[in-house]
């Protein structure tokens, strides 16, 4: 059976089309996507859980569709009238879609439109596996008698392909997770839902190119207590017997630093003196030293970030205040439902590593059989990453003219 | 096929009569083939276990007619059976169970008909139906109850609609102390819940008239066949007249018959 199941139709516009016939109730759709049906009528509140809309239409002619409001119900990813639909009448399920679909058009503009991200939540789909379907495959492939796994138990395939992705998640597969957003005048932002770690972080300039920001690693720190001291420094302690915190001065000094002592920069009036200076011929000793020193770690102007694992937020230096920046993270990739996917090229990997680790924690297994699938993961991990890291020699070819350096492919 | 009662029963007598042993009565026949049936069937249980250590070493044929666990496989399949659980608290009639709305249950008597249940010997793969949309038709896995309590705490293993987990008890009539059924407490509860099993095969019986001269003359409404396939019918024959041996005190024909019963099961396993 081909993999694809979709017709052309169905993936690019997300719609598909039945025909009435005056006996037929029920209209099966088969969508990689399931339907969500909340109510059939606009009026009612659960009518926004819908992830598609339903219209009809006399002829099939454009711009005749109307959306069908009228009761119908969706079980199983099949469509249920009350009624058999007329003979001739044609019925399209529209999954939502930025564009709002073609069969709304007849209407465009009064809210018919089937406009959502359903569609292009499926695009590109193709280059993933889902992981219950990984976890199948596992167990037919790869546990039964005759296999290396006799038997395994699904809750422990389940654990070992979950605790895979996590790990996968961290340092082979591609993050694909970021969030674009505005540093408020308190400087920190929270940090998202299923944020594990960092990949980068860039504020956004006027043409959209992104500049990145550093980890204030060495400048400053947040604090993770602050407790309010007595006159002899002894925290003090509230009526419940904890501590009192307070709020932190090391914060505070870091949002009003002036990071143009800390980064070299010139400042603007001294640099328009200096170039005054130089062009009228003045070599005195004006310049002469003022850059010696920097430490090139920080002699950047972007700005700094830093961890605020107290509150769980990110913070960042002032000069940052206002500026539209992008935080590119990493998951664990168990947050959601939908993020329970692997891609394609990491599939052998992700079996490797299930084999691997259940094996390695049975009790009386041969250790040259633990060793093997051991250098198996290793070996599949490492292929995954090299696909994953998306090394194009053409690419290379082309950085490798800027810096001169002529590479025949 | 099933195997004529009529048939084992003359089969057994022309053999009993040929050696002059005696006669057996309709009566001790059906008590003494309805043992030798469920003996026969028991066997089937660790004679599949030791013959599919051939499959997990990979020293199985993979002829078509001479695998022994598929042959062994194949006399099971008369009594394979799918079955649809009830939720406890659905149930009406004459026999409701439990009523906790979590657990579902196979009564020994059906609610709605109001007759036996045909019993279960054996529980197999157990299904749990999520209707709705998307709907979901995923085959549970069995735990203990310590099991079921672990993967339920971890994250990772939580059950799902995907993968949901269950185990089994025995339910117990709450008017009285009486074993209502099997039941089993699934999770994430299901719509529906439907199991393959094993049923407990029907007790032979060979009914009869009686005749002008008080012979018994067979009658094959309300008889009952044997259950087993017919490859058993040697099996059955000599095994039962092991037991007529028995119980006529005469140990040639015990020793016959088990030395005739040992080589056939040699030959099986070998």
């Amino acid at each position: 059976m081909s993999l694809i199941t979709e017709t052309n139709q169905q993936y690019y516009e997300g719609a598909q089309g039945f025909v009435g016939d005056n006996v037929k109730e029920s209209f099966l759709t088969t969508f990689n996507t399931d339907l969500i049906f909340g109510s059939f009528d606009p009026a009612a509140v659960n009518y926004a859980l819908n992830n598609f809309k339903l219209y009809t239409s006399p002829s099939g002619l454009p711009g005749t569709y109307t959306e069908y409001i009228t009761t119908f119900t969706v079980l199983n990813n099949t469509i249920n009238f009350p009624a058999a639909p007329a003979t001739g009448l044609y019925i399209v399920v529209q999954l939502k879609i930025l564009s709002g679909g073609n069969y709304g058009d007849s209407t465009a503009g009064t809210g018919f439109d089937a406009i959502g991200e359903v569609v292009e939540d499926n695009y590109g789909g193709y280059e993933y596996i889902v992981l219950n379907d990984a976890i199948d495959n596992f167990m037919v492939g790869y546990v039964g008698d005759g296999k290396l796994l006799q038997k395994a138990k699904k809750s422990d395939v389940l654990f070992f392909a979950k605790r895979s992705l996590q790990e996968f998640s961290y340092d082979t597969l591609k993050s694909v997770h970021s969030q674009e957003l505005n540093i408020p005048p308190s400087l920190s932002v929270i940090l998202p839902q299923d944020y594990v770690n960092y990949v980068r972080v860039s504020w956004i300039d006027q043409l959209g190119v992104k500049r990145i920001i550093y980890p204030a690693n060495n400048l400053t720190i947040s604090p993770y207590e602050n407790p309010i001291q007595d006159q002899a420094g002894v925290p003090t302690q509230d009526n419940f017997g904890g501590n009192i915190e307070g709020t932190s001065i090391t914060e505070a000094r870091w949002k009003a630093a002036n990071d143009n002592l800390l980064n070299g920069r010139l400042i603007n009036n001294i640099d328009a003196l200096a170039e005054f200076q130089n062009a009228l011929g003045f070599n005195g000793d004006f310049n002469t030293g003022r850059q010696y020193g920097l430490d090139p770690q920080l002699s950047q102007v972007n700005g700094w970030f830093n961890m605020n694992e107290r509150e769980g937020k990110m913070s960042f230096s002032s000069n940052l205040a206002g500026k539209l920046i992008v935080l590119e993270y990493i998951s664990d990739g168990l947050g959601y439902d939908a993020d329970t996917k692997v891609p394609k090229l990491a599939e052998d990997a992700l079996y490797a590593s299930i084999l691997y680790s259940i094996v390695s924690t049975r009790s009386g297994q041969q250790e040259y059989l633990v060793q093997r699938l051991q250098k198996d993961r290793r070996a599949k991990l490492r292929n995954a990453k090299i696909r994953l890291s998306n090394i194009k020699l053409d690419e290379i070819v082309q950085v490798m003219r800027g810096k001169s350096k002529w590479i025949k492919h | 096929m099933a195997i004529s009662v009529n048939t084992v029963y003359q089969t057994v007598l022309y053999i009993l009569n040929k050696e002059q042993r005696g006669y057996a009565p309709p009566d001790e026949f059906n008590s003494i083939g309805a043992q030798v049936q469920l003996e026969i069937f028991n066997s089937y249980f660790p004679d599949g276990n030791q013959v599919n250590r051939q499959n997990q070493r990979n020293t199985q044929n993979d002829t078509e007619y001479f695998n022994i666990f598929d042959n062994l496989s194949y006399r099971l399949t008369p009594f394979v059976q799918e079955i649809t659980l009830l939720l406890n608290n659905t149930l009406t009639g004459a026999t409701p169970i439990y009523g906790d709305g979590i657990s579902f249950s196979y009564p020994l008597v059906d609610p709605t008909s109001g007759s036996l249940n045909p019993e279960i010997y054996l529980f197999g793969e157990v299904t749990c139906i999520y209707t709705g949309s998307p709907r979901y038709e995923s085959v549970a896995q069995k735990t203990s109850k310590k099991e079921y309590t672990r993967i339920e705490k971890s994250n990772l293993t939580k059950p799902t609609k995907s993968y949901p987990i269950y185990y089994n008890y025995g339910s117990y009539n709450p008017s009285g102390n009486i074993p209502s059924g099997y039941s089993i407490i699934p999770s994430p509860l299901p719509d529906s819940v439907t199991a393959s099993v094993i049923m407990r095969p029907n007790p032979p019986i060979w009914n009869f008239t009686g005749g002008s001269y008080g012979q018994y003359i067979y009658s094959s409404s309300n008889s009952n066949d044997f259950s087993l396939d017919i490859s058993e019918q040697t099996n059955l024959v000599t095994n039962i007249l092991k037991y007529f041996g028995i119980v006529l005190n005469d140990p040639t024909i015990i020793q016959v018959a088990e030395q005739e019963a040992q080589q056939v099961s040699i030959n099986k396993k070998s």
